[in-house]
């Protein structure tokens, strides 16, 4: 497709306004519903929701990081705190089923593609701060659990607060240019060469955990490097998080059982503690993931 | 007789080494307090190995964590001289909020009091709940007080 090299982008922002002009010159209803097409190839009526299952895959997919104000003590899944990047700092909306504050309104199959495409169910562009790059994958019988368990939840008529963004990234429309650069929903395929479990870890590391979404370095337009999982560095996007693969990995001399307990509480074999973001990650998510799974997910890491 | 001889020498170059009046040396300040911490680390890295390795050792638990609420009657102390500038991860913050540093350190001492409460109850659920709790603690004052991982001065290999 496009033949730039994003890690040789050097004047990236530039080279958007560049994208950006070319695109408007082609319209961006060219962009928009090549995206939105996926749900339609998927019969989500053909799967049973199992509520409890879906608050599992909320555990899997860590959305209460992002979703409540953990240290403000907010209210759960009803909105959360600012997510700071170059681009401004976004708020992750509220999340219950409010009719008129959360997603209440949202059907099942608006929910599918908000998550696998990232597209509003006005057919707007969300933008990649929600890591639909990452869900993409979610398979579907997880989405429709997830959405049965979310219809569950207790409705909070919390209105959302307003993303504070840098002209121009508070546009939409802006992030269909950056999508047909970085984002084309890929449900998971499992590797057959490999084993069950390390298929699961995979699954879950790639799809829902969006574990690369803080571990994989990112281009100045934010934009995911190629190097998966090899760490990045102090950024505008993040105080950075270490390399959970390759040769700087601390974790390659950590064994499985090691991986599993630091999943689980926070404690690393040498006797120190997570830090940063991955607290929350742990607390919020991989902590309430079965022993399977987490050995699953330390099973695909130690390989990589 | 000569090894008596040579003792008193090591320790009276000790004694005459610059800095070890009024003011220490701060790579000293540093060294001690990122060794109380490391101590405080590896009991609760023992902690975790009985746990992890299911070791028929649940009443260690309790004086590994009885030894990390000791160990915290030290920190204030270890840290009471600011230096913030060499091979460490403390943040300046300490010294402009000490008294939330003191208060977190509380915590800690708390949060390993009822792990060995848990662990003399013998509970294995409640033990890593109170295993929890304590690494929160410590997350909890690492927050604001710790430079992040990839800003450590213990950069990856
Ligand atoms: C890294 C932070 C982050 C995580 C993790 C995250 N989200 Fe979000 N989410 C956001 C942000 C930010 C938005 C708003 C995007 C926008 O305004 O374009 C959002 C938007 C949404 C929306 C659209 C809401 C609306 O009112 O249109 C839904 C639904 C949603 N997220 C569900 C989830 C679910 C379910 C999970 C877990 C599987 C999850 N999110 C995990 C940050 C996150
Ligand atoms: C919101 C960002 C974020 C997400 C999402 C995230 N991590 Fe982390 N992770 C971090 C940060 C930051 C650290 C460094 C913690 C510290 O300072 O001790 C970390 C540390 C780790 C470590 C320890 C590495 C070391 O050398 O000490 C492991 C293992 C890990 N993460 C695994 C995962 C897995 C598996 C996932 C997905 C399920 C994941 N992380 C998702 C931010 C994240
Ligand atoms: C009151 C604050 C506070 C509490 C509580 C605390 N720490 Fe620390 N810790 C620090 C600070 C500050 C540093 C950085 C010291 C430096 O580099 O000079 C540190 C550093 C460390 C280090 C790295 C030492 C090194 O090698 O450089 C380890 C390991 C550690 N802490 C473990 C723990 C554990 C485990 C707990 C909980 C049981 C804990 N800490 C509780 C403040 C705290």
């Amino acid at each position: 497709m496009l033949a730039i090299r994003t890690s040789k982008m050097t004047k990236p922002i530039i080279w958007l306004f560049g994208i950006s002009v070319a695109a408007a010159a082609f319209g961006y209803a060219f962009i928009l519903p090549g995206l939105g097409q996926t749900a339609k190839n998927v019969d989500l009526g053909a799967y049973s929701a199992d509520a409890e299952r879906g608050e599992y895959v909320l555990r899997m997919g860590g959305c209460v990081v992002c979703h409540t104000d953990i240290d403000n003590g907010g209210v759960f899944l009803a909105g959360g705190a600012g997510l700071e990047t170059p681009f401004g700092t976004f708020y992750a909306p509220n999340i219950t089923p409010d009719t008129e504050h959360g997603i209440g309104a949202m059907s099942l199959e608006d929910f599918y593609v908000a998550m696998t495409a990232g597209v509003t169910p006005d057919g707007e562009h969300y933008f990649p701060s929600f890591p639909y790059t990452s869900y993409g994958r979610v398979k579907t019988e997880d989405i429709v659990d997830l959405k049965a368990y979310l219809d569950t939840v207790e409705p909070v008529a919390r209105p959302n607060r307003p993303h504070e963004l840098i002209w121009p990234f508070s546009n939409r429309q802006l992030v269909g240019v950056w999508k047909s650069l970085y984002h084309t929903p890929e449900p998971f395929v499992s590797n057959e060469v490999e084993s069950a479990i390390w298929n699961r870890g995979a699954y879950l590391v790639n799809g829902p955990g969006h574990c690369g979404e803080c571990h994989t370095a990112r281009n100045l337009i934010g934009g995911i490097s190629a190097n998966a999982l090899e760490g990045a560095g102090k950024s505008s996007f993040s105080s950075g998080a270490p390399p959970i693969a390759g040769s700087r990995s601390t974790i390659r001399d950590w064994s499985l059982n090691d991986l599993v307990f630091y999943l689980q509480l926070g404690l690393t074999p040498d006797g120190d503690v997570s830090g940063g973001k991955m607290i929350d990650v742990i607390e919020h998510g991989t902590s309430h993931l079965t022993g399977e799974d987490l050995e699953a997910i330390a099973t695909y890491l130690k390989s990589l | 007789m000569l090894r008596r001889f040579l003792a008193a020498v090591t320790l009276s170059a000790l004694i005459a080494m610059p800095g070890s009046h009024a003011s220490a040396n701060s790579d000293s300040v540093i060294e001690y307090r990122q060794h109380l911490m490391r101590a405080i680390g590896g009991h609760m890295a023992a902690v975790a190995a009985i746990v992890k390795g299911r070791l028929p050792l649940t009443e260690h638990i309790a004086e590994h964590a009885e030894l990390i609420e000791n160990a915290a009657e030290l920190v204030p102390a270890a840290f009471e001289e600011q230096v913030s500038d060499g091979l460490t991860d403390a943040q300046p913050e300490i010294w402009s909020r000490i008294d939330d540093f003191v208060e977190l350190n509380a915590e800690m001492s708390k949060a390993s009091a009822a792990l060995a409460k848990a662990a003399e109850e013998g509970d294995m659920r409640d033990i890593a709940m109170a295993m929890q709790s304590l690494g929160k603690s410590c997350g909890s004052c690492h927050q604001p007080f710790r430079k992040p991982k990839e800003e450590s001065y213990k950069q990856p290999r």
